[in-house]
């Protein structure tokens, strides 16, 4: 019995690392522009779909193929920034429509380009099973979380120690006050929201090496990482890893103790649960 | 000899949306001089030093800083020219630590990180040196004054723009904020001054202007202006 | 309008609407289209009581559409109650669930975009609750009982056409409390709390309760509608019922319609449901999943182009015609 719970809890302990990295580019867009983006977690699908796609026409392994993806997503960004949002602040209803209707655009997207069958790839260089008594870990999961753990790292380096990062923080404090300081707002506005989706890059990516990428994949990336957004809080990217920690063990603890159809029942609750109780977050700032 | 104008402000109306604040204000403040604008609560002052740093924009009117043309600019190409205005409610950055919000002051000129002025900002306020790492949400009222002035003064700005700086300072605070303003002038950067606490501020001020219902009403040197009988019964006596 | 207008403008409205099933030649799937815009129509019109008039953005249409259809199917599955009393349960379960919710949610100062999350995430819970749930819901479709010789009792009809009559009797009815909502005394506050929450409490207004009655009457009908809506697609199951692209699709509409008016909602469903089922139609088979792109992108650039929404192009007309016929060129100013 321990065993099965230790090992539950391991399980979700690793998949807890890597969905902090899936919130990590809506945690950013958030934090800095107090911006829900509505379409995060399609993004998400569309960069894994990208990821297919890059390996099955270039060879390329999973591991690198977001290196061409990223450029692409981040230019996207700016472009969504300069084109729409920019023109609807102060109005978030407005933004939170557009950015449904580009999520519904992704959706047919994908669907058009993709078609409705599951993509999944051959494993990538990483393989193989590592093996914790019982208990069975692909290394592709682990290293994954590996990864995750030093993207949090850089992003948190990159915000805090850096002019750019320090004054989208900064904007996000007092955007009037940053603008006193001759920080140009909208620029790192549309920095951040173009960050915030070159970030779902890499995640895709990893994802590809032990998941399969389907129409329906933006539904569990997109509320799992409001999830760990609200749990988190508005706050440094150091919240994120705690908050996405306990997702995913309750989440694995549901699944191997109650039924593996009710994995999204956890994470809901406690999402639902979190921002009436306390909706600060549970480890954010303020 | 007749300084030359670092700012002028010409027939400015400016406000908010539909609500005219300010009405043909004109004022200027001449090269290494500190000029104070005093008036009571909800005068226009601070509409004023909003419209003047560029987050209001005049409705008509002109505003030259060094004898350009800065009406209708965004505020961080105002920061740019070398403007630097600490807001009413010091707006410091409550979220980043003392020593980051000194260094986006030094946004616009980073080298001011490593070379003496980041030395300099602290010889004036040793008490931000010692709380450098700590969040800026904790600091006390007069020691997020301070640092609010110093985070305006780290990119070295020609003029400095002060929101009622003795805003909800016990009055020992206040007193020590005002020798660091003249401090601040002795090292050659023009202050624009904006006050509801007029004795102070027209004591050390070399020209003032006040400020009523959005129109200057009266100006002149700021010891002159003290001595007013209109100043004295409106802004002095009733304590 | 005004409201001296709105009698007229109302049966008017009423009649051209009433007459489709006449213009289009009791064509039945002209008519299954009509219900369809009628359907999105009565829960846009519903959803704009909270997410319009009062200002909440509420993401959890479906919610209370899914208690709705669950409550009144199994009643109709069970026990063999006609859906037109499940219809009435349904409606006080969902609301009293809503009420229940928004009591806790508003308590603790849950809003704007945390409300909307929660309701998101509320439509969610409950799909995933009544797939599991074996008893009442599941994984698999459940049909409800018909019949040949009572239609009527079971709401179950070999034609679109009764279907039509019934969502659009819904409409007027939601339409009407819209309208009546909109010119009271609480529909004032619930203006006052949508345009500003601060001013509208320092106003002496209770914001906690005006939300709770606007989730209310919302809930209600959405609820009421839910027992239609099971009859109308004859089965219950938690991804049609519990639908969440369903509830923001509803939201979107309120939204591109243009907030706190009482028929931009309904404006916009006609135009954008009509496109998507036209869209459906045309490409459904041969490219699939085009028109959520083509739909989303109407959503965009009617955000961008016509941020009031498309009741600004109605409010254009109207006042076009009253100035007898306008100009060619120019657009008509109004303020
Ligand atoms: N953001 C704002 N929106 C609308 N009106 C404002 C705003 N800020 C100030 N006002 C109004 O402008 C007038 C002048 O305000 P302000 O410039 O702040 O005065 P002061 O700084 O001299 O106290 C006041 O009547 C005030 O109500
Ligand atoms: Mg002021």
């Amino acid at each position: 019995m321990l065993d099965v719970v230790a090992q539950s809890v391991i399980s979700g302990l690793i998949n807890g690392l890597i969905y902090a990295m899936v919130a990590l580019g809506l945690s950013v867009i958030y934090g800095v522009m107090d911006l829900i983006n509505f379409a995060h977690g399609e993004f998400v699908m569309l960069a894994m779909y990208f990821t297919f796609w890059i390996v099955s026409f270039s060879g390329l392994d999973q591991t690198v193929a977001f290196l061409p993806a990223l450029p692409i997503f981040f230019l996207v960004g700016v472009l969504i920034y300069y084109g729409m949002l920019n023109r609807t602040m102060g109005t978030p209803l407005s933004q939170i429509a557009l950015m449904l209707g580009v999520a519904m655009v992704i959706r047919s997207f994908v669907q058009i380009a993709g078609g409705t069958a599951p993509k999944g790839l051959p494993p990538s260089f990483i393989f193989g099973v590592l093996n914790i008594g019982s208990l069975a870990i692909s290394y592709s999961r682990v290293a994954t979380a590996v990864v995750s753990l030093v993207l949090l790292i850089i992003v948190h380096l990159f915000l805090t120690k850096t002019y750019t990062g320090l004054s989208m923080l900064a904007a996000s404090d007092d955007r009037t006050a940053a603008y006193l300081m001759g920080i140009n707002v909208k620029r790192i506005y549309a920095l951040a929201f173009g960050l915030g989706l070159a970030l779902v890059t890499i995640p895709a990516a990893f994802l590809m090496t032990y998941q399969h990428a389907d129409p329906s994949s933006y539904l569990r990336f997109g509320l799992l990482s409001w999830c760990i957004v609200a749990l988190a809080g508005l706050g440094r990217i150091s919240g994120i890893i705690p908050a996405a920690i306990i997702v995913g063990i309750a989440e694995s603890l549901v699944v191997t103790f109650v039924a593996p159809e009710a994995h999204s029942l956890p994470i809901y609750l406690l999402f639902i649960l979190v921002i009436w109780l306390k909706p600060k977050g549970l480890f954010g700032r303020k | 000899m007749v300084k030359m104008d670092l700012l002028k402000v010409v027939r400015v109306t400016s406000g908010y949306g539909t609500l005219t604040v300010l009405n043909q204000v004109s004022c200027e403040v001449a090269d290494k001089s500190l000029v104070a604008i005093v008036g009571s609560n909800g005068a226009g002052k601070t509409t004023l030093l909003n419209t003047i740093s560029g987050i209001l924009h005049p409705y008509s009117g002109k505003i030259y800083f060094k004898g350009k043309e800065i009406n209708g600019m965004p505020p961080h190409e105002i920061a740019r020219l070398g403007i630097s205005h600490v807001p009413e409610g010091r707006r410091i950055f409550p979220n980043l630590s003392v020593l980051e919000n000194l260094k986006m002051g030094a946004y616009l000129a980073r080298e001011n990180m490593k070379n003496g002025m980041l030395k300099k900002v602290f010889e004036m306020f040793p008490i931000l040196k010692e709380r450098k790492n700590q969040p800026a949400r904790t600091l006390s009222g007069g020691e997020a004054q301070m640092l609010a002035i110093a985070r305006g003064l780290m990119r070295g700005p020609s003029l400095l723009m002060l929101d009622e700086p003795s805003l909800g300072l016990a009055p020992k605070v206040v007193a020590s904020v005002y020798e660091t303003i003249e401090a601040i002038k002795k090292n050659g950067v023009s202050i624009l001054l904006v006050e509801q606490n007029v004795r102070y501020a027209l004591e050390i001020a070399d020209k003032a202007y006040v400020l009523e219902n959005g129109k200057i009403v009266m100006q002149g040197r700021g010891r002159d202006l003290l001595k007013n009988k209109n100043i004295k019964k409106h802004y002095l006596s009733l304590k | 309008m005004k409201p001296r207008q709105f009698v007229p403008a109302f049966i008017v409205f009423v009649l051209i609407i009433a007459l489709i099933p006449v213009f289009v030649g009791f064509n039945e799937y002209f008519i299954l289209l009509a219900t369809v815009v009628l359907i999105y129509g009565v829960i846009t019109t519903a959803w704009n009581v909270m997410g319009g008039i009062a200002g909440q953005l509420d993401l959890g249409a479906t919610a209370y559409l899914g208690i709705g259809a669950y409550v009144a199917g199994n009643m109709l599955i069970w026990w063999n109650i006609t859906p037109w009393i499940g219809m009435f349960v349904g409606a006080i379960i969902a609301a009293g669930f809503a009420s229940a919710i928004g009591y806790v949610m508003f308590r603790y100062g849950v809003k704007e975009i945390w409300y909307a999350l929660s309701t998101l995430g509320l439509v969610e819970v409950l799909r995933v609750i009544f797939m599991l749930w074996k008893e009442v819901g599941g994984p698999l479709e459940k049909y409800l009982p018909r019949s040949k010789t009572d239609p009527f009792y079971y709401m179950s009809f070999g034609s679109y056409i009764p279907y039509f009559y019934i969502a659009l009797i819904f409409l007027l009815i939601t339409f009407l409390v819209n309208y009546r909502l909109r010119y009271s005394k609480i529909g004032y506050s619930m203006l006052a709390l949508g345009s500003n929450e601060d001013a509208a409490e320092s106003l002496g207004i209770d914001t906690r309760r005006t939300k709770l009655k606007g989730l209310f009457i919302y809930s209600f009908i959405v609820g009421a509608f839910g027992g239609f809506y099971a009859c109308f697609c004859s089965f219950i199951h938690p991804n049609t019922d519990f639908n969440m692209n369903f509830a923001l699709e509803i939201a979107v509409l309120g939204i591109v319609g243009g907030l706190g008016t009482y028929y931009g909602p309904l404006l916009a469903a006609s135009i954008l449901v009509s496109l998507k089922e036209y869209l459906r139609a045309v490409f459904g088979t041969i490219v699939l999943g085009i028109y959520p792109a083509i739909f989303g992108l109407a959503i965009i650039l009617i955000i961008l182009f016509k941020p009031e929404g498309l009741s600004s192009i109605l409010k254009n007309v109207y006042i076009k015609l009253r100035k007898g016929g306008g100009t060619k060129h120019g657009r008509q100013q109004h303020s």
